[in-house]
């Protein structure tokens, strides 16, 4: 991933473009807000804004979904291990969020795997699943 | 409570008045009840045709009734009430603002998917458990013959 587009967030961290509007941003804490930024930012700008319209682009948007969410239940166990104590409520809700954390991983690696069919689907044919490939047809045409 | 902030909230304590003190002290005992409840109001009088205030309760539910504690007109140790209220309450309002986010990127992904299972049905893939499959269809015309 390209790490020169990792931003630092402190307070004022800038709300990223892509959040949907239910978001409040700035009501999350900072360090939550760094996390989003530094890892979802790029994660981002290289599985969607660089992806083709159509399958290949709303894979990536379907990775980076759960990867925010995977970044946002890390956030919760982190805090609880430092904040909870070890009764068996406590432990029991920690096991509940740390088995939410580990669906989320196994959904970003399904879609992770599939994006990376698609690429090797690409490079096997030349086009994307369905054989339309607007880019290609359009330099295909020119030459 | 955060260590350096309720240090910070007891030193301020010192040059007090009493009842700030007590509603101070009242919210640090019952933490677990003014975690999701609790609030500063603000009240006028009228004497001899005069408004005079504004004066503050420090305003909450124990059980089924509604309480108040008379905190007088004193801003400073009105802002160190709040203050211990926001400190009492952070915890909550983390958890509601993660929680939200929560609900909006679930919503989103939910969006997404509808979304990627339409496109890929429209190239002949298929989601199918968590494998996608129909790739043999999916080929292009030029490869299958």
């Amino acid at each position: 991933m390209d790490t020169k587009t990792n931003h630092a967030a402190g307070p004022a961290a800038i709300r990223p473009y892509w959040m949907p509007e239910g978001v409040d941003f700035d009501s999350l804490p900072s360090d939550l807000r760094t996390g989003i930024l530094a890892l979802v930012n790029p994660a981002y700008e290289e599985l969607v804004l660089r992806a083709k319209p159509g399958i290949e682009q709303s894979t990536g948007v379907t990775i980076v979904q759960l990867l925010w969410l995977e970044v946002l239940e890390m956030f919760e166990i982190g805090r609880d291990f430092l904040h909870t104590d070890s009764s068996p409520d406590s432990r029991q809700e920690r096991d509940t969020k740390v088995s939410r954390l580990l669906r989320v991983v196994a959904a970003k690696g399904k879609a992770s795997a599939f994006w990376v069919r698609l690429q090797d689907f690409r490079e096997r044919h030349g086009v994307l699943p369905g054989g339309y490939d607007p880019i290609q047809r359009e330099f295909s045409g020119a030459e | 409570m955060p260590h350096s902030a309720d240090e910070e909230i007891l030193e301020k304590l010192e040059s007090v008045d009493q009842k700030i003190i007590d509603a101070v002290s009242l919210i640090r005992q019952q933490a677990d009840v003014f975690s999701h409840q609790g609030s500063v109001q603000e009240s006028w009088r009228s004497y001899k045709g005069r408004r005079l205030g504004p004066y503050y309760r420090l305003v909450y539910r124990s059980g089924s009734k509604q309480r108040s504690i008379y905190l007088g007109s004193d801003q400073a140790g009105v802002s160190l009430v709040r203050e211990t209220l926001q400190l009492v309450q952070q915890e909550l309002r983390r958890q509601e603002s993660i929680s939200e986010c929560r609900k909006a990127v679930r919503s989103e992904l939910r969006k997404t998917r509808r979304q990627l299972h339409d496109q890929l049905a429209a190239v002949g893939l298929r989601i199918q458990g968590a494998e996608i499959r129909g790739w043999q269809s999916a080929r292009p015309q030029t490869d299958v013959c």
